[in-house]
């Protein structure tokens, strides 16, 4: 009964004890900044791509949020690729990369992206290597940065570099959790309560608000009695787990309010209706209208500076 | 020696060998990389509990945010990934266990990993559902009771199950929960808005299945025994270090003695060169002694054979000079014998007058004695004095005198030639030694009748040996004189002095000598003569000789022509030379 009684405590005393489970983005990742220069000019590259008609930054728009607003990008060939482009800032922050985590980090997943036939199309590695180690400015600068001749790593790694760089610092919320009460409307702290007390933060919390775990659609809710969102199995196509059945990264909502459409498969396509989605299929009640608009005004407090110097 | 040599090889094929194979084992002993990897280990174990702690404050509430959550399992993948990079010169290919251990380690943190990421959405499920299905539980029977009291019941058992299963995982209760949730659909017709009761039931179904997966994720987690794995590999790691460690310091033993082992044949090797050396030293000490004893017995010989040359010489000079003395001693004697005839007579006389003096001294006095006697005496005197004793006498005794002299003046050249054995140096007159030579050798000349044409105007002194030079002269002039065939012929001899040298030139007219004996005519041994006659050293000492003097002998000669000798002596040793040889000299 003692140890009941502890537990007890400790379950009621916990919220009380614990820290926001939202965290202010750090101001800064380590990284080389000459590395993340020359991963600048990369990022913008279209050889990057097999016809040299994409860069990174096709699909993920510095100057939109490192998105491209549309429910599935367009890769190389006019193709339709297979899932919604998630912004490209604080990616960094993301524990996994893509929407069903199976790129380990960022380097793994600008490794899969350049070969995708749907996405950059290039035929392999060793051709992209190829292609640019004939440009004259990034041989000298991969021997002179990396010390070796440019290869598949150190493109990988100069290109993640600087996705290190695009943090979105200094957010009215991250400026009302450093203690600033006033960096944020009043409808925007009640929104928080909300997001907390309705759960949405068991899943949003972190820095990224998001991206640090993966979560079930649907776990309340049969999510097949949504048209659309139902189709895609996620990581189960990674791991072909029973459970990881329409298992997805949980993203970010940091940017969320600058980045429709939403989901995997961009199919819904304001934020008041994809937060409607969440209440129903992952809290499994229903939450009045005022306090929804109340978390969608905290949600866009979360968006915060855009890092110096990331349009071209 | 090849004992030696094969001692060398061995010994050097074997330090190659040792040294070989301690570099090799040396090379993974790679002390920065070992401790490294013992610092990731102990990273990997820290972050495994700092896993467990993180799911477990999740779990309780105590952790709102799963970042730092997944930053671990992040870091525990890189930290492994680093530790298989780390592989310090094949480490783990080589040990077996180390491989099996950290396959091992590898699969656990992949299930971890997995079960981590399940207990984090289950948990999050769950936070979410627990949070809310309780309270809403608590408003459902409140407005049960206020419609119908006691119509809660079963909705009170799941709701204080609720609360116990939630805070108090106890299976009994979830079965509670489990077996009443069909009863509290029942409810239903009990309300008029029925949605708060329909999610209340999803949600407690959420709580019982979220709180057992999550139960079930976390507890599989903390199970796998990733720790003992990690202190397996890490003991075994340690292990493996140490006995690779171990082995390089048997190698660093085993090459002390192998060092001490090649120092000990080294000094054996050196002790066998000191013992060959001591053995050659020896050798040679004795070799110079018996060479030294050659040398001295050739020194000896050479003295020896030197002094039968001189005996040689001396031997035809004693014939020489016994001829010389032996001619006038021969008429000295014939006169003596001669002149004693002519005493007899005169002793005949002085008888004769003494028989006069005694009739002249006898009184009475017998005058017919007298008479008698007085003309006996004067008989006697006329016949003398016709026979002209007295005259011959005197002459045989001149002629003896002159003879006497000659012999006297053999034997004063003689003394003076005793000087051979004499080694001071001495100013020496070439002329007067010239001169005693050519005496010497006189009766050979005289009996061959040898014109000696002795043009030695003026005289030079030499400063030298002058028995030796005499030595020179006497061979010189005795080859020459020998040479001239018994008919007769000459002998010339001159001196010329310039700014240089100082020559005497020894000219005969003797039968000269064929090119080859010409170039062995200075070899000592070399003669023409028949034997007792020569040794063959007399021009090898004249050589010598002269060469001492810093001087030259030079032999011109031709066949059946005649010899010329020349002796060249260096003006240093030319101590007065009087203005006719000057003069002389100045002609040329």
């Amino acid at each position: 009964m003692k140890s009941l009684f502890t537990i007890f405590i400790v379950f009621l005393a916990g919220p009380l004890l614990a820290v926001e489970p939202i965290l202010p983005i750090p101001d800064s990742i380590p990284h080389d900044p000459q590395k993340a220069e020359l991963g600048k000019q990369l990022f913008f590259d279209k050889r990057l791509s097999k016809d040299d008609t994409l860069s990174c930054e096709s699909c993920h728009f510095l100057d939109k949020a490192g998105v491209d607003l549309v429910p599935r990008s367009i890769g190389v060939g006019g193709q339709v690729v297979k899932r919604n482009s998630p912004t490209v800032f604080n990616s960094a922050l993301n524990f996994r990369q893509l929407w069903d985590g199976r790129a380990e980090n960022l380097e793994v997943q600008i490794e899969k992206a350049v070969v995708n036939p749907k996405v950059m199309g290039m035929e392999s590695w060793d051709v992209l290597v190829e292609k640019l180690a004939a440009v004259d400015s990034y041989k000298t600068a991969f021997q002179t940065l990396y010390g070796e001749p440019i290869n598949a790593e150190n493109i990988q790694h100069a290109i993640a570099e600087y996705e290190r760089t695009l943090l979105t610092t200094n957010s009215p919320f991250d400026q009302f959790l450093k203690g600033n009460q006033s960096a944020i409307s009043e409808q925007a702290k009640q929104g928080y309560n909300y997001f907390k007390a309705y759960g949405c933060v068991s899943c949003h919390q972190g820095a990224n608000v998001g991206g640090n775990l993966f979560q079930k659609m649907g776990v309340l809710k049969d999510i097949n009695l949504r048209q659309g969102l139902n189709t895609d199995l996620g990581r189960y196509s990674v791991t072909g787990n029973e459970w990881d059945k329409r298992v997805f990264k949980v993203p970010s909502l940091r940017l969320a309010a600058l980045t429709p459409p939403y989901f995997h498969d961009g199919s819904v396509a304001t934020l008041s209706e994809a937060v409607d989605v969440m209440i129903e299929y992952q809290l499994g009640r229903k939450v009045p209208e005022d306090h929804k608009s109340a978390i969608i005004e905290f949600l866009k407090t979360l968006v915060g500076d855009l890092p110096k110097g990331t349009t071209q | 020696m090849k004992l030696n040599v094969l001692l060398i090889s061995i010994l050097s094929l074997f330090a190659i060998a040792l040294g070989y194979n301690y570099y090799q084992n040396y090379q993974k002993i790679n002390q920065e990389g070992y401790l490294s990897t013992l610092e990731l280990i102990n990273d990997l174990k820290q972050v495994d509990s700092e896993l467990n702690t993180l799911m477990l404050k999740s779990r309780y509430g105590l952790l709102a945010d799963y970042d730092e959550l997944a930053r671990q399992t992040v870091s525990a993948g890189n930290k492994l990934l680093e530790i298989k990079e780390n592989n310090v010169n094949g480490y783990l290919d080589d040990n077996k266990q180390l491989q099996d251990l950290l396959k091992e380690y590898t699969e656990q943190l992949e299930l971890k990993t997995d079960l981590v990421e399940n207990f984090k959405s289950h948990n999050a499920v769950l936070r979410n559902s627990i949070k809310y299905a309780p309270p809403l539980g608590d408003q459902l029977i409140d407005m049960l009771e206020a419609k119908q009291p006691g119509s809660s019941n079963l909705l009170k058992t799941v709701n204080q199950a609720l609360y116990r299963w939630a805070l108090y995982t106890q299976r009994n209760q979830a079965q509670i929960i489990q077996t009443n949730v069909n009863g509290v659909l029942d409810l239903m017709p009990l309300f008029d808005d029925q949605t708060p009761l329909l999610e209340y039931n999803a949600h407690i179904i959420a709580v019982v299945d979220e709180q057992a997966q999550t139960q079930r994720y976390l507890q599989n987690a903390l199970d796998i025994n990733t720790r003992s794995t990690l202190d397996a590999f890490e003991a075994v790691y340690i292990e493996h270090n140490l006995s690779l460690q171990n082995k390089v310091a048997a190698l660093t033993n085993y090459s002390l003695v192998f060092g001490l082992l090649a120092l000990a044949i080294a000094i054996y090797l050196v002790w066998r060169l000191r013992q060959t050396y001591s053995k050659l030293e020896t050798k040679v000490q004795e070799r110079t002694r018996q060479i030294n004893a050659a040398y001295d017995e050739l020194k000896d010989s050479q003295q020896q054979l030197v002094q039968s040359e001189k005996m040689a010489s001396l031997g035809q000079m004693v014939a020489g000079i016994a001829h010389e003395i032996n001619t006038p001693l021969g008429y000295v004697n014939n006169n003596v014998s001669i002149v004693n005839g002519a005493f007899t007579s005169i002793q005949s006389l002085m008888g004769r007058l003494h028989k006069v003096y005694d009739e002249v001294a006898t009184i009475p006095r017998n005058k017919d004695a007298l008479n008698k006697s007085i003309v006996n005496l004067l008989k006697h005197y006329r016949s003398m004095r016709n026979e002209e004793v007295l005259d011959e006498a005197k002459e045989l005794l001149d002629d003896s005198t002159h003879g006497l002299d000659d012999i006297s003046s053999l034997v004063k050249n003689l003394r003076s030639f005793a000087r051979l054995d004499k080694q001071t140096i001495e100013f020496f007159d070439v002329k007067v030694g010239i001169n005693n030579a050519l005496k010497l050798v006189n009766s050979v000349i005289k009996t061959k009748n040898i014109e000696v044409n002795n043009n030695l105007s003026g005289s030079v002194l030499l400063k030298c040996i002058p028995s030796q030079l005499n030595q020179v002269f006497l061979n010189i002039i005795t080859n020459a004189a020998q040479a001239i065939p018994e008919l007769g012929g000459y002998l010339d001899i001159d001196s010329i002095i310039d700014d240089e040298k100082f020559i005497i030139r020894f000219k005969d007219s003797g039968v000269g000598m064929d090119d080859e004996t010409k170039s062995k005519i200075f070899d000592p041994f070399f003669t023409t003569k028949s034997v007792g006659e020569g040794t063959g050293l007399g021009m090898s000492i004249s050589y010598k000789i002269i060469k001492l003097h810093k001087g030259d002998i030079v032999v011109d000669s031709e066949f059946d022509k005649g010899t010329t000798v020349s002796l060249v002596f260096p003006l240093e040793i030319v101590v007065e030379a009087d203005a006719e040889v000057t003069d002389y000299a100045q002609t040329i």
